[in-house]
């Protein structure tokens, strides 16, 4: 569904990463991990059309940079790491916001704002303001809007680009909002997601992006990728992996400085 | 909210209303309240024909484009301001009207030596101007990867004075009947309107108004940024060249008839947005009614408070427009500075 076949990849003349070659099937949660500064951020930038690079990016088999924004709309949709709350915008607008290449009226793309809403737990909140949200509810909020902008009724060979969806998250909704995620990649859709909480991916992700190096280190499932040499390499800190008691995915501990 | 929305766009019509009757049925002579209705049957049956062409020659032509231009202005102000994501960006303070000014001028002092005289060559260079301005405003305060505010305001500021500085050489090199049209035009007025000057005043207002009211939708998205925007399905380019265009068309078609009407776009949208949100969607109808509605009752009081004398109008918008500019700024000091 995605095919990245990239050389290089710069910002001015710094180069920040190189040799990008990755094929992406739908019906996956992928997570992008890696130190700050590795290029995670870029990477994502990279599929969101902002950024040039040399080679080539297919999307459901055509070129990305050839998609027409609106017809682009309905297949991708993009959660950037900080995103605006702009005042006097109700939560529920800004979710049907995201219907905007549908020409739906507005009593429907309300309507179905209105869904998204309940199902993170925001339901309460569609007619207050987004600016007096906090920052865990705004971020349910964008996330909403996102999936509220790729609903249809037949969905499949969609992509998602999050930037570290559950940063702001406690852990009730770290998980509620995970889980509508992973559940959206299993209606055949691709989901690549920033992530810096490792045990969260490996409890989520089906597949595990390394970046380190200005390149792809691994490309694998959690449990091949979350040892504790990769892991060490990468982040280079001493680590510990275990086994969830429950569901066998590999836990990762890490040790406090002396 | 939507039913209250509605309210709004309602009390905005009803606002035209009041303030068209006031407008029509005063002035230094003639002043009575069933002079608007002189068509009604049993109102004023002994009106006279000088009465009906009060009414109609002079009144009538000077409320529909104090009508346009109060609708222009404030659709513009929502346009850029949402544009530029920041309430501050009006079409007078960031330089749009004082550049279409300037070129206005400048065919009207020397146009008639190179044989360009008229309303057409007037306006076509107003909006040149405007656009010019709009243009080089834009992209000095930062364009794509968003406008910085302090930048935008002080590059209103530097175009303003420079616009100022031409105008002065302008008077140097002009006869008595630009110098009074100068003047005329630095203060903003709508006196002098007349049929005959309408139809392409209303060709650049009207046009500019149509365009920008039927994207209003995808300029809605731009509240979110320009990138969010895109990934919305905005193709953003072409979106934000169209709004310079349509804007720089607008005000210039104003500023062409009437001069330099300040503060409507900055104080029309701020109170639009209070009462009915920040969705484009509704901000931009509600603005163009109250924008309409409120400049023909400024004209009204321009027209009144020193009768029979009277007030260029934009002295009263800039004497209630400035202070508000300043409540502002005060409110977006945090902003500046961090």
């Amino acid at each position: 569904m995605l095919d990245i076949d990239v050389s290089n990849l710069s910002i001015g003349r710094q180069q920040v990463l190189t040799s990008l070659n990755l094929s992406l099937e739908a019906h996956q949660f992928v997570a992008i991990v890696g130190e700050n500064g590795a290029g995670k951020s870029t990477f994502l930038n990279m599929l969101a059309g902002e950024l040039p690079y040399n080679g080539s990016i297919y999307l459901n088999g055509r070129e990305l940079n050839s998609w027409d924004a609106l017809k682009l709309a309905p297949i991708r949709a993009v959660m950037e790491q900080h995103q605006a709350a702009p005042e006097g915008l109700s939560v529920k607008e800004l979710v049907a916001m995201g219907r905007y290449w549908s020409q739906e009226s507005d009593a429907d793309a309300e309507q179905r704002a209105t869904r998204w809403l309940s199902r993170f737990d925001l339901a309460p909140m569609g007619e207050r303001g987004i600016e007096t949200l906090s920052g865990g509810e705004q971020q349910r909020a964008h996330l909403a809007r996102c999936l509220c902008q790729l609903d249809k009724d037949l969905p499949g060979e969609q992509l998602l680009l999050l930037d570290e969806p559950t940063s702001a998250l406690d852990v009730y909704h770290q998980h509620a909002v995970l889980h509508e995620i992973k559940s959206f990649s299993q209606k055949g859709n691709l989901v690549l997601s920033v992530m810096h909480d490792l045990n969260l991916a490996s409890l989520y992700a089906d597949q595990v992006i390394v970046l380190g190096n200005n390149c792809i280190q691994h490309v694998d499932r959690p449990e091949s990728v979350f040892r504790e040499d990769i892991l060490e390499r990468t982040y280079r800190t001493p680590v510990h992996v275990s086994s969830h008691p429950s569901f066998l995915k590999p836990m990762i501990f890490t040790e406090p400085r002396h | 909210m939507p039913l209250e929305r509605r309210y709004w766009l309602l009390a905005g019509v009803m606002g035209i209303a009041v303030s068209s009757i006031l407008l029509l049925s005063s002035g230094p002579v003639m002043s009575d309240w069933r002079l608007p209705f002189i068509w009604l049957p049993g109102v004023l049956p002994d009106a006279t024909d000088i009465q009906k062409t009060v009414l109609i020659d002079i009144r009538l032509p000077r409320l529909v484009l104090g009508l346009m231009v109060g609708a222009v202005l404030a659709q513009s102000g929502t346009a850029m301001q949402t544009l530029c994501r920041n309430p501050l960006a009006d079409p007078g303070l960031i330089g749009i009207s004082g550049g279409a000014a300037v070129f206005a001028l400048a065919v009207i002092a020397l146009g008639p030596e190179f044989g360009l005289q008229g309303q057409l060559w007037v306006s076509g260079a107003a909006f040149i101007g405007a656009l010019l301005t709009t243009f080089v405003v834009y992209h000095l305060a930062g364009g794509r990867s968003g406008v910085h505010v302090a930048t935008l305001l002080l590059a209103g500021v530097a175009i303003n004075a420079l616009a100022g500085s031409i105008l002065g050489l302008l008077s140097y090199y002009a006869n008595d009947d630009a110098l009074r049209l100068m003047s005329f035009w630095q203060m903003g007025s709508l006196a002098g309107a007349n049929w005959q000057q309408l139809p392409l005043g209303f060709l650049f207002m009207g046009v500019s108004c149509v365009a920008l009211f039927i994207q209003r939708r995808a300029i809605n998205t731009l509240l979110l940024g320009e990138r969010q925007a895109r990934y919305l399905g905005v193709n953003v380019g072409t979106l934000k060249r169209r709004i310079i265009f349509f804007v720089a068309l607008g005000v210039g078609g104003a500023v062409a008839l009437t001069g330099m009407i300040g503060f409507i776009g900055l104080i029309i949208p701020h109170i639009a947005r209070m009462l009915v949100g920040a969705n484009v969607r509704w901000l931009m109808p509600v603005s163009m009614l109250f924008g309409a509605a409120i400049l023909v009752l400024t004209d009204w009081l321009a027209k009144t408070l020193v009768a029979p004398a009277e007030l260029p109008i934009g002295i009263i918008t800039a004497a209630i427009g400035a202070p508000f500019f300043i409540y502002l700024l005060m409110k977006q000091r945090r902003r500046f500075y961090a």
